[in-house]
């Protein structure tokens, strides 16, 4: 019996191969979609929990700040015996790594030996037991090992650091899941690095915070149980000791990615988007399968009239159903692996599909397969076999079952989610292009940057002369206006804070700034607009110890100019600052922030490989020009080392790759959603004009043009698309409402984003039924007539 | 007695008041009987035709089918009832046109349970008897009307029905493939098979052994 339904089946599909194909494809694309972002969220919400003890571990916070004091963690293992393990991670140091002729800049990270143990990492060469414990080895990730090894094995390979007699030694390799917080190149031990680089030990101490700290506790104890020891710790050790009120805490690595990394509300975006797809999909292949089978009432009746039964009915109904839906589902897993690259570079992710490692991935699709087969197969057969008979022999057994209010309320959801989607997508778009066209406030035309890379050159005296040479005769080249120096450039400012104190007032007015260091002639250079005083012009004025603030940060301090004020950093006694000058809150870190209080410290170097940034203002209109003349320059004092040069704005611009990517993700799945709505309001208004055609046989025969007749069919659903749009709009308005509000910038909501979006769905919508409504319109109403 | 009707009354409400479509419905069909329903559109032929073949049902009276009270059996026994003994035919045939000839013969012994090896015999016996042999693999959009009927018919006979109803079974055909249809039908109720049909053409009822008038739901003369 079941060789023959299926018999019956495939042969029903090559007499119907349009609605089959629409119908398996539509819910394909739904699975896909929905496949992919679970994919996604699911990666997102699993963060971290590959470490075998995710439970337990916790990331030390001074307050909010996710940086920590140098000696903490070895204080805590020693007084508070429910940290039973712990390590530090220095992050802040890059060189030269070489292998071959293979070199790269590369971040090393320092750790302490715990950091193996503490944190799960799956080992792909060499073992987690004490790989770093001999100094100078490292373990690397698998990137790293591809980058420089390529499919050999890298154990016991050496990279040489800089252009010295100095050798790191890999001991292990590492596939550091996607889903990782922790993400690195290469580590090593503290050890190994306080040697390379001695200064690290100096910034270890109670008053910098460079490391980041995990510690792991004890079974069963919750981190509130050690706050008091904490509290301790503070008022010993931090400075100035006693006084110090730092709420030193710990932060879950539970709750680390989605409290510090990872966009909470673009999840529920995901979700929701992902949930309305999928339902869209669903509906759209029920209706689809209980049309597409409407023609064969008449075939179910001659076999109920040969001797079939209800449950043979049932059976034969519910088998096509569970194939046809197995072969969507089949068709929904290729389609997500084919997009799946494309979504991961989109989104800048490396998700796999791998369900037999994640088993969640087979229940899902099984999940879908046996809603999709179950409900599909399950209410036509309600209909079919409680059917009268005689009347499905006339081939009409829907004929007032189905409710039109059922379908239309589904017309009605599915062109909301529709519209929600298209107009979110018009309100990403507005506002990326808002921020990409805001005036960052300095000159983005002109300004062309060098990045020095002075890692790249063994000979650090020639190419700091070389550097200091380039610089020079641009200075003096007629296309030039001028040039700066400096370890910054705006969209790259270091995350480095320092607290300051106002000279001869109250401790309790210090201030917290971030601070940048830069050469003369910086501001000029990049036409950032000069509020009060000098921006550090060149000239012959003595600049040691100036300071030039940022609105934001001078508005704080209450300056209203600069003349010379000063600032104590880091202790009521500490260095000295000058404030010579006072800039525009230029955009530094993106429109999206508020302009962050920011103090730029005038530095000179000796050697000019301390410098990270060359720029170069050219004159009006000269920018080309002076870019060949800079290459030429670069070309013949660095043969063979590929230059970097961009405009002022690239790095500010990449602060906005997030936004852009959200918006290609809204547009393609809205897209998609639009096109699932359209199939089922195709497979409706199909349906619908079925059911007419007599009616409009008759309108036709007294005298109705096929124009009115159009309109009146069309009418018939487009309402149903208009009062989608006025639900979409309110729910539309708070999403972007409440998107909006992590922006410092934003963009105004407008109507003509609602009223775009409603002439886009209601005019797609109007196209679909179109098709149908003009083939029944322009149907001969004798045939339509004749069938009664 | 193979069907015994008695006082047989079928109506439907619309707008508040019963519409009669059959009204005090006797009948009495022996084993062998050759019976024709006339009349014109709407008298209820077709109506009592489902009655009698089971696929409807009515608000008065009493259906005895061998000797069973059909009006009081249970769903389940009613279809089996029906599917041991009953065949149809139809005006259009209602052949499922994604089977083939073959498979069309073949459909009803599915559901009633034949084994394999029995169904292969059944649809060849009827293959050679009405000579479509040749036919067997086409569809049934690639026959003629003719043709197509006397699959239709073939398949009604598979199961070894003591009664056929059909129901306008030449309507749809010309005079001559008409007639070769009836006398098929003389042929088969000259074998045994009871035959009871509807048909608007006298020449056709007139192949019958008995006819029936009906006019707006009531039997005119027997």
């Amino acid at each position: 019996m079941l060789s023959y339904n299926l018999k019956l089946f495939f042969r029903n599909i090559k007499h119907n191969k349009g609605s089959f194909m629409i119908n398996t494809f539509g819910l394909g694309i739904g699975i896909a979609s929905f496949l992919l972002l679970t994919l996604y969220v699911y990666n997102d919400l699993t963060y971290n929990q590959f470490h075998d003890n995710y439970d337990n571990i916790y990331r030390l916070r001074d307050g909010e700040s996710v940086q920590t004091k140098g000696p903490l963690l070895s204080k805590l293992l020693e007084e508070v015996p429910e940290v039973v393990n712990g390590t530090r991670i220095f992050d802040w140091e890059g060189f030269r790594i070489s292998h071959g002729d293979k070199a790269f800049q590369e971040n090393i990270h320092y750790v302490d030996q715990g950091f193996f143990s503490i944190f799960s990492f799956p080992f792909t060469e060499g073992s987690d037991i004490n790989p770093i414990q001999e100094k100078y080895s490292v373990v690397i990730s698998t990137d790293f090992a591809k980058k420089y090894f390529g499919n050999e094995p890298a154990i016991g390979k050496k990279l040489q650091i800089k252009f010295e007699e100095v050798f790191l030694e890999v001991k292990g390799v590492v596939d550091i899941p996607s889903n990782s917080s922790i993400k690195f190149d290469i580590v090593s031990s503290y050890e190994t690095g306080e040697e390379i680089s001695p200064w690290i030990k100096g910034i270890h101490d109670w008053y910098n915070t460079f490391s980041i700290s995990y510690v792991q506790l004890k079974d069963g104890i919750e981190p509130e149980a050690i706050d008091e020891k904490l509290k301790q710790i503070v008022k010993e050790n931090y400075l100035p000791v006693g006084q110090n009120e730092t709420n030193l805490n710990l932060l879950p690595l539970q709750a680390y990615h989605s409290t510090e990394e990872s966009n909470q509300t673009l999840i529920v975006i995901l979700c929701i988007i992902a949930l309305g797809i999928i339902s869209i999909a669903i509906v759209n292949f029920i209706n689809l399968t209980i049309n597409s089978v409407q023609s064969r009432v008449k075939e179910i009746g001659i076999k109920k009239v040969h001797g079939a039964s209800g449950s043979d009915i049932i059976g034969q109904i519910l088998t096509e159903s569970f194939v046809v839906s197995f072969i969507a589902l089949l068709l929904g897993l290729m389609l997500m692996g084919l997009f799946l690259p494309t979504f991961n570079t989109l989104n800048d992710t490396s998700l796999q599909f791998t369900p037999f490692e994640k088993p969640i991935f087979i229940w899902i699709p099984l999940l879908i397969w046996a809603v999709v087969g179950g409900l599909s197969g399950l209410i036509p057969s309600l209909f079919w076999t409680k059917g009268k008979l005689t009347e499905s022999l006339k081939g009409n057994v829907f004929s007032g079952i189905r409710s039109s209010s059922g379908s239309h309320s589904l017309i009605v959801i599915q062109f909301a989610i529709a519209i929600i989607l298209i107009s979110g997508t018009l309100l990403v778009r507005k506002q990326v292009q808002g921020m990409l066209e805001k005036d960052p406030l300095f000159d983005t035309e002109n300004v062309i940057i060098t990045e020095l890379q002075p890692w790249q050159f063994p000979n650090m005296e020639n190419t700091g002369n070389n550097y200091e040479r380039i610089a020079k005769e641009l200075e003096e080249s007629p296309l030039v206006e001028s040039v700066s120096f400096s370890q910054c450039i705006p969209g790259y400012y270091s995350e480095n804070y320092n607290v300051f104190f106002p000279h001869g007032k109250n401790s309790a007015e210090s201030i917290h700034l971030r601070k940048a260091y830069v050469g003369a002639n910086y501001f000029k250079t990049f036409g950032i607009q000069q509020l009060s005083g000098n921006g550090f012009e060149k000239g012959n004025i003595n600049y040691e110890n100036a300071i030039v603030l940022n609105k934001a940060a001078a508005q704080k301090l209450g300056f209203n100019e600069a003349n010379g004020q000063i600032l104590n950093e880091s202790s009521e006694q500490g260095d000295i600052r000058k404030v010579v000058g006072i800039v525009d809150d230029f955009s530094y870190q993106g429109v999206q922030h508020q302009a962050q209080p920011l103090v730029h410290i005038f530095s000179e170097q000796e050697d000019y490989t301390n410098w990270g940034f060359l720029s170069i203002k050219a004159k009006e209109g000269a920018s080309l020009q002076m870019l060949e003349q800079l290459k030429q320059k670069w070309k013949s004092a660095f043969s063979g080392i590929e230059p970097k040069f961009y405009f002022a704005d690239e790095k500010l611009n990449e602060q906005y790759k997030e936004y852009v990517q959200i918006n290609t993700l809204v547009a393609w799945f809205s897209i998609l959603a639009v096109l699932l709505s359209c199939m089922g309001l195709f497979a409706l208004a199909s349906n619908s004009m079925a059911k007419r055609t007599k009616e409009i046989g008759i309108r036709k025969v007294n005298g109705a043009t096929i124009s009115e007749i159009l309109l009146l069919l069309n009418m018939d659903f487009l309402k149903w698309v208009v009062l989608a749009f006025f639900i979409a709009i309110p729910i539309s308005w708070y999403a972007m409402k409440s998107w909006l509000e992590g922006f410092a910038f934003k963009t105004e909501i407008n109507w003509t984003i609602f009223l775009l979006a409603g002439i886009v769905s209601i005019g797609i919508a109007i196209l679909t039924v179109s098709w149908q409504s003009f083939k029944a319109a322009t149907a001969n109403p004798i045939k339509a007539l004749k069938d009664e | 007695m193979l069907i015994n009707l008695r006082n047989i009354f079928k109506w439907v409400q619309q707008g508040g008041r019963r519409v009669f479509l059959l009204k005090d419905i006797n009948l009495e069909v022996k084993e062998g009987d050759f019976i024709s329903i006339m009349g014109p559109s709407g008298s209820g032929k077709s109506t009592l035709l489902n009655i009698i073949g089971m696929l409807d049902g009515f608000d008065e009276g009493e259906y005895n089918f061998l000797n069973e009270p059909v009006h009081q059996l249970k769903e389940k026994k009613r279809a089996s009832l029906f599917k041991q003994y009953i065949g149809f035919v139809f005006q259009a045939y209602h052949l499922i046109d994604e089977l083939t000839v073959y498979e069309n013969l073949e459909m009803p012994l599915l559901y009633k349970k034949y084994s394999g090896s029995e169904r292969k015999a059944l649809v060849a016996d009827m293959l050679d008897r009405f000579n479509i042999v040749g036919k067997k693999d086409l569809f049934p959009t690639q026959l003629s009307g003719g043709q197509q009927q006397l699959v239709g018919i073939a398949r009604a006979l598979i199961g070894k029905p003591k009664l056929i109803l059909a129901d306008e079974p030449t309507g749809n055909l010309n005079s001559k493939q008409g007639e070769e249809i009836m006398d098929l039908f003389r042929q088969l109720n000259e074998e045994g098979v009871t035959i009871i049909q509807v048909t608007h053409s006298k020449k056709n009822a007139a192949y019958g052994k008995k006819i029936i008038h009906l006019l707006d739901g009531r039997m005119e003369k027997i």
